[in-house]
């Protein structure tokens, strides 16, 4: 390495205030106005659109500041003022698996998973509860010495208290603090840390849309997805008379025998005599399993 | 009798999941390329762009949502992101915080006539849907045109689902299923029926996460009335437990075991037991498509009777439907066209008499909504019955088309 370059290095590293073999595990995606970035064994750095963030890294937002972290495994964080948090963990492995973890000492956070959380749970710790997100979005507030989370979408939030009771909830919008579940989380009270987060909505912009794509199909018949694309099935267990079901009741083929020890029986799929009950094509007694397949929503 | 429906069961779904599986794998590589860009750049709106539309492509909503948050955080006052935002979030089943989104759009004053619809649309839906008590329901009337016979006849159907939100952390509804349906051919028939079915259970989620295994044990009450001469309505009771699991984006496994006993309506009817398992598969190559492959066994047992007979069903299933929106209407409900196939063999014997079903259906159906919550469904059908009676064997064939009308709400 030529004099040249170590004094470039040198310079680069004293100006980032970074270790020189410090790996970023993030990036800074969006800022406003700034956010304050401390790496471990070094001094406090203004983080711009696109710095890079390591781990044990402290990274703090101001009284006015707020802005987004992207993480190597395409988790994002975005923070809210006041706000202060500690990257205690990041292990990232070739083949997606690894752990990711962090302190929030103040302020409030939205958590939005990225690989690391779909097979096990990021952990976000705070003064008194612990709380670990599984393929999740959430959010996270810690004020007044009082943590509060709330599941946003995905498998399931849980936290645990100092005390090491674990609270869990699988509902959307549901809320944990210290004291175990609390309920669904009030609209005023979800725009109020929504707008700590990100700031109250703008208007008079109107502009494009990214074109995600995400608005194209009609909503109408469309369940809730999870984060990896899973969906139930809402009309399996349907208990409805649909068409497969119609078609079993009406009349039996011209000369069909007469099964039923002289009982005429036109349903149940032939069944024969009184066996009407479990019906043909697993539709009527139970009509889940084998039937229902015909007219429903995707 | 099964093995080649089965081969072909599994034949079609390996044809439709290898490309697929392949096109799965190239999709995460393109986006994991667009992602390492991003990084160094997560401003650049083209590649932002790019991934969030890899990311709906991949069903990952929660991807595209954290792109969406991103652009909002850069373009504070871009309306039209903040409703994509919103859909985003939609998907995802967080419905007050896509609430929120939606209102803060509307309030900007900024939307074109046709964002308001859509703004308008999604608030209404979202304010329907969430983790609460739900009620929904259909009611249908048409006609049935059997071809072979003359049993042309009026059918009505209804169907109310009540989930009833238990409140606790993990959602447990308590889900009533009520059904009633009639069929009136021509009054000589002897056809007419009526038919009432009630289910009700709590449904868990039994792991504690939301798109882990639900189970639901249930009651179930069933009255079946038909011309008394017949000798065949009756009333039945059973309990059984459902089952459900989505394994991944394409996959979802079911399952439903029940036990029961029916009494016989008239005093010349024959009371039986009954008990019955099926097993099932859904494929979802797109979140508009979906293929089933089910199986199911089932055993009725007359009872008090001098010479029971035992009746054994085992039957196999194929189907398949798509929803898609209608390219010449602009409807807010999608059309669903479908079709299946399904073999089933029934053995009914006492110590007297053997008798052999064996019956093959094909059908297809159009359902074309007209208006938000009416449709015009029309099917057709076709059944084929090959039967062996005490060694005497016929056949038989039924084609059958209906065209009816529907309200769901």
């Amino acid at each position: 390495m030529s004099l040249k370059s170590i004094l470039l290095l040198a310079a680069a590293t004293l100006t980032l205030g970074l270790p020189a073999t410090a790996q970023n595990i993030g990036t800074v995606a969006s800022q406003e106005p700034t956010l304050r970035g401390t790496p471990p064994g070094a001094g406090t750095r203004n983080l711009g659109l696109g710095a890079g963030v390591v781990q044990d890294e402290r990274i703090a937002s101001s009284a006015s500041g707020r802005g987004q972290l992207l993480f190597i495994d395409q988790t994002t964080l975005s923070l809210a003022p006041n706000t202060t948090i500690v990257l205690d963990e990041f292990v990232f492995n070739p083949n997606g698996t690894g752990q990711m973890g962090l302190q929030m000492t103040e302020g409030a956070l939205r958590f939005i998973g990225g690989t690391l959380s779909r097979e096990q749970d990021a952990t976000v710790a705070t003064p008194t509860a612990t709380i670990g997100i599984r393929g999740s979005s959430a959010l996270v507030i810690h004020e007044a010495g009082e943590t509060i989370a709330i599941f946003l979408a995905g498998e399931r939030l849980c936290l645990v208290n100092q005390a090491g009771q674990q609270f869990c909830t699988s509902r959307r919008g549901g809320v944990l603090t210290e004291d175990g579940y609390i309920g669904r989380i009030e609209p005023s009270f979800l725009a109020r840390v929504l707008t700590l987060i990100d700031g109250a909505p703008r208007g008079g912009g109107g502009g494009n849309g990214l074109g995600s794509g995400v608005n194209t199909p009609n909503p109408s018949d469309r369940g809730p997805v999870s984060t990896t694309g899973e969906e139930f099935d809402p009309e399996i267990f349907d208990d409805d008379f649909d068409f497969e079901d119609l078609i079993e009741w009406l009349p039996e083929p011209e000369g069909t025998p007469d099964g039923g020890g002289g009982n005429n029986n036109v349903g149940g799929g032939g069944g024969g005599g009184n066996n009407n009950a479990g019906g043909g094509g697993g539709g009527n007694a139970g009509g889940g399993g084998g039937g229902n397949a015909g007219g429903g929503n995707v | 009798m099964f093995r080649a429906p089965l081969l072909a069961s599994v034949a079609a779904i390996a044809l439709f999941t290898t490309p697929l599986a392949a096109q799965d794998v190239d999709l995460s590589a393109q986006r994991d390329a667009v992602f390492q860009q991003m990084l160094a750049d997560p401003a650049d709106r083209s590649l932002m762009q790019q991934y969030a539309q890899l990311s709906v492509q991949m069903r990952d909503f929660e991807a595209a949502a954290s792109t969406l948050e991103r652009l909002i955080d850069l373009e504070p006052t871009n309306t039209a992101a903040r409703i994509e935002l919103a859909i985003a979030y939609f998907a995802l089943g967080s419905y007050g915080v896509a609430e929120y989104h939606l209102a803060a759009a509307q309030a900007s004053g900024t939307l074109t006539p046709d964002q308001t619809a859509r703004v308008a649309r999604y608030q209404l839906e979202s304010a329907e849907r969430g983790d609460g008590s739900e009620l929904d329901g259909r009611v249908e009337a048409g006609f049935a045109f059997p071809m072979e016979s003359d049993d042309t006849g009026l059918f009505f159907n209804a169907e109310l689902d009540y989930r009833f939100d238990l409140g606790d952390a993990n959602v447990t509804m308590w889900v009533t299923e009520l059904a009633y349906s009639n069929y009136q051919p021509d009054d000589n028939s002897l056809n007419a029926r009526q038919n009432a079915r009630l289910r009700t259970g709590p449904e868990f989620r039994v792991s504690g996460d939301a798109y882990g295994p639900r189970l639901q044990p249930y009651l179930e009450l069933e009255w079946l009335d038909r011309d008394p001469t017949l000798s065949i309505g009756y009333t039945s009771v059973a309990v059984g437990a459902a089952y459900q699991n989505p394994i991944n984006a394409r996959f979802t496994a079911y399952g439903d075991a029940q036990v029961g006993r029916a009494s016989a309506s008239e005093t010349t009817g024959v009371d039986f037991e009954f008990h019955e398992a099926s097993l099932g598969l859904t494929y979802r190559p797109s979140r508009d498509t979906r293929l089933r492959a089910s199986a199911w066994v089932e055993q009725l047992r007359e009872v008090d009777v001098a010479s029971p007979f035992t009746t054994d069903i085992a039957g196999l299933r194929l189907s398949a439907q798509h929803a898609f929106d209608p390219a010449f209407l602009d409807l807010p409900n999608r059309w669903v066209v479908g079709g299946f196939a399904s073999l089933e063999q029934i053995d009914r014997e006492n110590t007297a008499t053997l008798i052999e079903i064996e019956e093959t259906t094909l059908g297809a159906y159009l359902r074309a909504f007209v208006f938000e919550d009416i449709y015009v469904e029309t099917g057709l059908a076709q059944i084929t019955q090959d039967s062996v009676t005490g060694g005497v064997s016929s056949a038989s064939d039924e084609r059958v088309l209906t065209v009816q009308l529907g309200w769901e709400f």
